[in-house]
């Protein structure tokens, strides 16, 4: 957890974190290396890239796309994903069947191929980042939230509700949803590391972000170029998307366990939450 | 049988057809390949007499229909860049990247299982925490970084292996190795999950009551019982390790279909990636065409009928 509650840190108070200026640089001490090694300097502990730019301050700002990105095409990804999941699953029908399908065909492919196409022709920014991001997300949301749906509107209250003249929208929203929602959580964990990985890959292409907002994976591109002079430009930008995603990952894990029936009949109290 | 069959190879159809047109749409929403092609002070006529050789005069529906019929002939166009048929290009290509995606595939299956079945044997042990920790690792690390840092390693720093380059097997390690990374992560958690359930079945009980050695337990009881969500990843990733080879490919200069596809995206050759994405997404849909028909035939309790 603490490489996350670092990067939430960075991204918050990048500003008053930083040492310097993540886009200015200084050409006088360019790829100057981290402060322990020879030639190293207190003021770039870090170390500086190819236009003096240093490094440190370039991953702290770096951190606020990266969690920016994760953290809002998730959040869109996850809302179309359950409401569509919930949908499909509670009504049933064609529309299940639609929506199923959409799900089959997106997951038939790797959508990495389709992201590259999409923002290369549509050109590299935020916005089209965050879309082609939450459209790669919602079918791991729809697909687990289908499956719960269609599991929960067999409840016996659920057919309660049914039976006392609930309507579709009150059931779906007062007893189908709030029952979903700890799933779609757990989901956002993992997915918002997946997310960064995946920014940070098309960044990496040059499909990302656009210059000069620092971000990861552009930090990782611009390094891959001076591995014999500046390893430290590709090292440290990699480490901190590997040790928030590993993060995420673990809290991931965690959070299912937590929800795992097996577990979640052992302890007192636990159940779904049913109808009032 | 065959009913499952037709089914999925219609599904299959579904597919390549969606990603196609999504290809098509995306590609002709922007950007206009002859101001492309054309010098910056071509005339109108020229402009003009281009867009009508390329059919670009044409609605959409129109070019949409007439690129269908191309795609059914198996003619993709000139590449706009090299003058050769795209289809050609990219066919020419695809063993450098199937090479690459089934070495990377062999790799992980001959690290994993081996890694899955001694964590699962020897759980709460420090292998188990080894393990456990590499696995998260692997999953963890972006393949582009994995690249560089074996970069680092082993073609800066101990001058073992070349930096690029294909044609040797020295060149494929470390594009391998790099793209190998996550599916040995994956595949090692799922081992060592799914040998876990097994092995507190009660067949594994009475096994050991037996008085068999715990390796042939191990071996011919349980593993081949957590055998089959295994293959459906292993299945699964080779599709998948397509994707990611695109990255590995334009990190070692791997001359696949990968690093086709992204200069043809930056020099807005459409023809070309129109054929790359056709090509890629058949490989992968047939993949996971093949290891679906697989499932009946790995489990006979499976009822392949809906």
């Amino acid at each position: 957890m603490v490489p996350l509650a670092a990067a939430v840190v960075c991204a918050v108070f990048a500003p008053q974190l930083a040492p310097h200026d993540p886009l200015t640089g200084d050409l006088s001490a360019r790829l100057r290396p981290p402060t322990w090694m020879d030639a190293g300097s207190r003021a770039h502990p870090l170390g500086t890239d190819q236009l003096g730019r240093d490094i440190l301050s370039r991953v702290i700002y770096g951190a606020r796309v990266s969690l920016l990105v994760g953290l809002v095409s998730s959040l869109i990804g996850g809302t179309v994903g359950v409401t569509l999941g919930v949908v499909s699953g509670y009504f049933r029908g064609r529309v299940d069947t639609v929506i199923a399908k959409l799900i089959d065909i997106q997951l038939a492919f790797p959508f990495i191929l389709f992201a590259i196409t999409v923002i290369a022709v549509l050109g590299p920014s935020l916005r089209n980042l965050l879309v082609i991001l939450a459209v790669s997300g919602w079918v791991t949301y729809a697909r687990v939230v289908r499956g719960q749906t269609l599991s929960l509107r067999e409840h016996d209250f659920i057919q309660a509700a049914r039976g006392l003249g609930s309507p579709a929208w009150r059931i779906v929203a007062r007893h189908i949803v709030p029952n979903v929602l700890p799933y779609a959580l757990v989901i956002m964990t993992t997915e918002i590391g997946r997310l960064i990985v995946l920014e940070s890959t098309l960044s990496f292409l040059g499909l990302g972000v656009p210059p000069p907002t620092p971000s990861w994976g552009m930090a990782l591109a611009d390094g891959k170029d001076y591995l014999v002079s500046g390893w430290w430009l590709a090292t440290f930008p990699g480490l901190a998307i590997m040790l928030l995603v590993l993060s995420m990952n673990i809290m991931g894990d965690g959070a299912r366990d937590l929800l795992e029936p097996r577990l979640r009949g052992r302890r007192a109290g636990a159940g779904t939450q049913g109808a009032t | 049988m065959r009913e499952y069959l037709v089914s999925k190879l219609a599904h299959t159809a579904i597919v390549v057809l969606c990603v196609l047109t999504l290809v098509f749409v995306v590609l002709h929403l922007t950007g206009d390949p002859v101001m492309m092609m054309l010098p910056s002070n071509a005339s109108q006529e020229e402009i003009q007499a281009l867009t009508v050789a390329l059919g670009l005069d044409q609605p959409l529906p129109v070019q949409y229909a007439r690129f269908l019929g191309r795609i059914a002939r198996g003619d993709l166009g000139v590449s706009l860049q090299h003058q050769q048929s795209a289809m050609g290009l990219v066919l020419e290509r695809l063993p450098a990247s199937m090479l690459l995606a089934l070495t990377a595939l062999a790799i992980s299956i001959v690290i994993a299982v081996p890694l899955g079945l001694v964590a699962a044997a020897r759980r709460g042990t420090a292998i188990d925490h080894v393990a456990v920790g590499l696995a998260a690792l692997g999953q963890s690390a972006p393949i582009f970084w994995t690249g560089l840092m074996l970069m680092l390693v082993f073609a800066v720093t101990l001058k073992l292996l070349p930096t690029t380059g294909y044609g040797t097997w020295r060149q494929l390690v470390m594009p391998a190795l790099t793209l190998a990374a996550y599916p040995t992560a994956a595949i090692a958690r799922l081992v060592r999950a799914g040998m876990l359930e097994v092995l507190e079945a009660d067949y594994v009980r009475t096994a050991r009551a037996k008085g068999l050695q715990e390796r042939r337990v191990i071996l011919k009881h349980a593993l081949k019982n957590a055998a089959l969500p295994v293959v459906t990843l292993i299945g699964l990733q080779f599709g998948l390790l397509l994707g990611g080879a695109i990255v590995c490919e334009m990190i070692f200069a791997w001359p696949g279909v990968g690093r086709l596809l992204i200069f043809a995206i930056n020099n807005r050759d459409f023809p070309l990636v129109e054929a790359a994405v056709f090509v890629i997404a058949m490989v992968f849909v047939v993949a996971n065409l093949l290891v679906d028909l697989c499932y009946g035939w790995l489990d006979p309790r499976i009822n392949v009928r809906s």
